[in-house]
């Protein structure tokens, strides 16, 4: 029965936190993993959600992390990766898919990109819109609402969705 | 904010997501299922997608207060604006009285208009513990609140006794009712003062309370209600506010409602919150009142000797001092030979790490005590060192301003002598009575006059009533003025207390007054209580006749700035004679300090030659049935009911292993890869100590040692079995002489909680307040009033030891496992291969809800990471059972 490790990625201001605090059971608490074989800690926001018969961790770069840099140390224990854009900020789009990008240059796991803020009236299509055009057919793109316990959930559930089509999971349905 | 003609939030999302859907490239056009149930969850269900937050219903602000006041609305606004124009009079009166009795006070001019609105003033989200800090905000002037009340629109100000919060709320009215009369057009404020709703209809109460204008003529979109008063409604009229607020929720209304009484009290309105002022803030309200010299000399007599001392010595040996780094700044390394550093040290810190500020300041954090402070340094010249001081000193002074003390021979000029005449004794009788008779704050005149009247005799209390109406102690409410209250709740709470401790003195028992069922929950008598103990400075004999009947009001009263009591009482707080109602609070505190001087009970420590002192507790072989605990599932931890055996006996730690124990490895063991798993030893590569070793909050001598991860624990389990075969120390149990010490597997974790009986907490079979170290006060799981919100050593919970003995089995922290963890518990567990999986951890801790605390709770943590709430306990079980973990080296 699987346990399953979800790494939620994306610049400084993007939403992370909120949207593990929506999608956890528990009150978010702040971790610090540490990187085996090395002394290197990263400050990691941690929270979970039990969705029968699968628990979800989730795991958030913390203190301003480069995306790129936190995940290649840790994608070999996560199961998926979560990327966020940020729905309100389409001057960081081209700087946000530089990122994903180099994530997922040599990364075959479940993927999927959330574009946050849906429901901040500053929200860009735009980043939406671009969001779709540069991942093409790699993964779902989906806007949500950070805040929204619901709406996270539906973000929750295309990563289960995408864990199953990349074989991530393996228990009997 | 009027956003009139603007399309909805709501409709807002529905159009951007309308709008992605249009824009699916073919690519994506498998993922229009998922955006499609995202446009449903986003429009339709709105802002009930926020269940942790109770968010007014807003709705679009398509106001018709554009319309111009009518003739009548005129006149009423113009009227509004009349009465809460001298609103500020309270503390201008302060200011022109204190100019006027005591002419050597240096008194800035602007003081005259001063207005005391200086609130810091944030929104509370979600459960206190948990930082918010995103979503907080700071209102800094009346201007923001006004601002932040604009936007939110339907709004609960919460906050302590004497924060403010009429003020502000008569402050808003006035505001608002100018703004509109400035403009011709707008919000029409309705100030009502709640208290005496005594179960009337509502809507009629209100119409009462606004002469001069028929409520429901006008437009629900342009009433501004401003209630008052919330807490001094009953439970079951706050009730018929909400579901009249519920069915007005196109108006704007703001709630003003005490902090305590707000927990049963709690409308579907944003919640604000009045923080207490901090140090700078009440330093700059001083200056804004008094010259430099004045103010120094009143603040830093409030601030207390030892820290004014500090402050004369950072002047003189700072380079550059300043009034904010002396509280916030970096002072570098002190020494207890430094004797005014050292105590600035302290000062800091104890600002830094609690928020507790020194001396007086602490009380005079709230302003209404501030404003008093500055009241009686006007007038006597000296300001009040202690709260039951600064309360005595004020009620003194106003009655001496009511003239009724004539009628008390052979008084003298002093503030004490001052309250043990008649009139203080009629006040204190009177505010004894309103409480006890469990009519709170408010009463009828009738009532009161004869409640007087039969203890006093012939007295014409109808003329003595309006003596201290005219002296501002007590008030009629000018809706109703046949209902009498207290000018404010802490003068009430204030006189109670004198009568409570007549009470006492008397000999009369606690548990004649106070409640005895529930008696966790907030009850009016507490803050009486409180300032008793303040009041008579040594509480010994307060807390020795309280302790039985609500030891943990006990506790606030031995905490109170100026309050001290034997240690012979202190100790009977720890061990009182109803066991039931034992002080956590206290007990946790009193761990802290044998820590500073030196646990020596058996088992916390180390032996002579280092070696952790571990008391064994035997475990009987048995069968029982794991798990089975249903509203477990949910969260995913309720592992699954399956009958285990464990066909041996072994022992179980009783108690978990504290920082000392552990420090012994650090010193020992801790560099030596023999004791550490392949993969524990990569992880811990350089790492000489663990995770918040040096945080001097968790790590105390003799609390259980946290911030371990699953490699650190199981070698420190290594080490203590080599440790123990080394000194060839053997139990006393045949069958255990060839033994191994390792981390528990969850089944014998379990057994031992569950003994005998498979109950779900270690003592019986429901939580008990006061059981163990977890958060009872937890939102939507409120279960008892104690949360320490940290570890605490080991064994102080007494009550809540299993029936074998053994401790913190519930609650404190969470305790490592040996065995891998998944969602479904599987017997035999699963111990090898080592890796960074996740592995179990059992029995909740101090940051978790009752949900957590059962023994059935079966949860996990991910093997390398050491957090503030893990710890570790071990076993000793027959070698050669279960997998040793450093075999896979």
């Amino acid at each position: 029965m699987p346990t399953l490790k979800v790494f939620v990625a994306g610049l400084p201001g993007v939403g992370k936190t909120e949207t593990i605090k929506s999608a956890s059971d528990l009150p978010l608490v702040s971790v610090e993993k540490k990187i085996l074989g090395t002394s290197e800690i990263h400050v990691m926001d941690y929270g979970r959600v039990y969705l029968p018969p699968v628990m979800l961790y989730f795991y958030a770069n913390t203190h301003g992390e480069a995306p790129s840099t936190v995940w290649p140390r840790l994608r070999d224990e996560m199961q998926a990766l979560l990327f966020l854009y940020d729905g309100t900020a389409p001057e960081q789009a081209a700087r946000a898919h530089k990122e994903f990008t180099s994530c997922i240059s040599d990364y075959t796991g479940a993927v999927v990109i959330g574009v946050s803020k849906i429901d901040d009236p500053q929200f860009s299509s735009g980043v939406y819109d671009s969001a779709v055009e540069a991942v093409g057919s790699r993964c779902a793109v989906l806007p949500y609402a950070g805040l929204q316990r619901d709406s996270v959930r539906v973000l929750v559930d295309e990563i289960i969705r995408s864990l199953s089509n990349t074989g991530g999971l393996a228990w009997p349905t | 904010m009027a956003a009139t003609g603007e399309t909805s939030e709501g409709g807002n999302q529905e159009l951007r997501l309308r709008k992605a859907l249009e824009s699916l490239s073919p690519l994506q056009e498998a993922h229009r299922p998922r955006l499609q149930q995202q446009l449903e969850v986003l429009t339709i269900k709105g802002t009930e997608a926020l269940p942790a937050e109770p968010t007014p219903e807003v709705t679009p602000l398509a106001w018709d207060n554009r319309d111009p006041l009518s003739g009548l609305e005129r006149e009423y606004v113009a009227r509004v604006v009349q009465r809460f124009r001298p609103v500020a009079g309270i503390y201008a009166d302060l200011s022109i009285g204190g100019r006027a009795s005591a002419g050597v006070r240096r008194i800035r001019p602007e003081a005259v208009e001063f207005v005391a609105l200086h609130h810091d003033v944030y929104t509370s989200l979600s459960h206190s513990f948990e930082a918010a800090s995103t979503s907080s905000f700071v209102v800094e002037t009346l201007n923001d609140l006004i601002r932040i009340v604009d936007e939110h629109r339907r709004v609960a100000l919460i906050g302590d006794p004497g924060c403010g919060k009429t003020t502000t709320l008569q402050m808003l009215a006035y505001s608002y009712a100018r703004r509109t009369l400035e403009a011709g057009s707008g919000l029409i404020p309705f100030f009502v003062d709640l208290g005496g709703l005594g179960g009337r209809d509502i809507d009629e109460y209100l119409q009462e309370q606004v002469s001069g204008l028929v409520v429901e003529g006008v437009a629900m979109t342009r009433r501004f209600y401003i209630l008052d008063g919330l807490n001094e409604i009953a439970v079951s009229d706050s009730e018929r506010v909400a579901a009249w607020l519920h069915d007005r929720n196109d108006t704007q209304v703001i709630v003003a409602c005490r902090k305590l009484d707000y927990l049963e009290r709690e409308l579907p309105l944003r919640r604000i919150d009045v923080r207490s002022l901090d140090v700078r803030q009440i330093h700059a309200l001083i200056g804004r009142i008094f010259e430099d010299r004045e103010r120094d000399r009143l603040f830093w007599s409030l601030a207390g000797r030892d820290a004014a001392a500090a402050w004369r010595w950072y002047r003189g040996n700072m380079p550059r001092p300043s009034f904010d780094d002396f509280w916030y700044g970096d002072i570098g390394r002190s020494y207890p030979y430094e004797l005014e550093k050292y105590t600035l040290y302290n000062v800091q810190g104890s600002v830094r790490e609690r928020g507790s500020l020194p001396g007086v300041l602490d009380v005079v954090s709230n302003p209404f005590l501030l404003f008093a402070a500055i009241l009686i340094f006007m007038n006597n010249n000296e300001p009040p060192h202690n709260r039951s001081g600064l309360f005595s000193q004020l009620a003194a002074l106003m009655l001496r301003r009511s003239g009724l003390l004539a009628l008390s021979s052979g008084r003298r000029d002093d503030g004490e002598n001052d309250l043990s005449t008649l009139p203080s004794q009629w006040l204190s009788y009177l505010a004894f009575r309103m409480i006890q008779s469990g009519q709170g704050t408010g009463v009828e005149k009738a009532w009161a006059v004869s409640e007087l009247t039969q203890r006093y005799g012939d007295q014409n209390f109808e003329v003595v009533i309006a003596k201290l109406v005219s002296a501002s102690l007590l008030d009629l409410y000018s809706a109703n003025p046949v209902l009498l209250k207290f000018r404010h709740q802490l003068m009430q709470e204030f006189f109670a207390c004198l009568a409570l401790i007549d009470e006492m003195q008397t000999g009369r028992s606690a548990a004649q007054l106070l409640k005895t069922d529930n008696w966790w929950d907030p009850s009016p008598w507490d803050e009486a209580v409180v300032l008793a103990a303040a009041v008579l400075g040594d509480a010994s004999e307060l807390v020795t006749w309280l302790t039985p009947v609500n030891p943990s009001l006990a506790f606030r009263c031995i905490n109170e700035p100026g309050v001290f009591a034997s240690d012979d009482v202190y100790q009977a707080l720890l061990d009182p004679p109803t066991t039931a109602r034992m002080c956590p609070n206290a007990r946790a505190e009193w761990g802290r300090r044998i820590a500073e001087a030196g646990d020596s009970r058996p088992g916390v420590g180390l032996l002579a030659d280092s070696t952790p002192d571990i008391l064994w507790v035997p475990v009987p072989s048995g069968t029982m049935e794991m798990g089975g605990q249903g509203d477990l599932a949910t969260l995913g931890i309720a592992g699954s009911l399956v009958e285990v055996t464990i066909p041996y006996k072994y022992m179980v730690a009783k108690y978990p292993i504290t920082c000392t124990q552990f420090s012994a490895f650090v010193s020992d063991g801790y560099g030596d890869p023999k004791y550490w798993s392949s993969i524990g030893w990569q992880w811990k590569h350089d790492q000489a100590v663990p995770r918040l070793w040096t945080d001097n909050i968790l790590h105390v001598s003799n609390h259980p040692v946290v911030g371990i991860s699953w490699f650190e624990a199981s070698a420190f389990a290594r080490w203590m079995d080599e440790r123990l075969h080394n000194l060839e120390w053997k139990p006393d149990i045949p069958e255990l002489v060839d033994y191994q010490v390792s981390l528990p597997l969850e089944a014998e974790w379990e057994l031992a909680a569950r003994y005998p009986d498979g109950r779900s907490f270690p003592w019986g079979w429901s939580y008990a307040p006061g059981h163990a170290n977890i958060d009872e006060t937890y939102l939507g799981e409120l279960c008892g009033p104690y949360a320490q919100r940290r570890t605490t050593a080991v064994g102080i919970y007494e009550q809540g030891r299993s029936e074998l003995g053994i401790y913190d089995l519930c609650g404190n922290v969470w305790e490592w496992c040996i065995s891998k963890w998944d969602v479904v518990y599987h017997f035999p567990e699963t111990v090898l291969p080592v890796s960074l999986d996740h592995r179990g951890v059992r029995g909740g801790s101090w940051y978790n809800s009752v949900a957590f605390a059962r023994c059935e709770a079966h949860d996990c943590q991910d093997a390398d990471l050491g957090v503030n709430d893990v710890g570790m306990r071990l076993v000793l079980r027959p070698r050669g059972l279960v997998a040793d973990i450093g075999s896979d080296t």
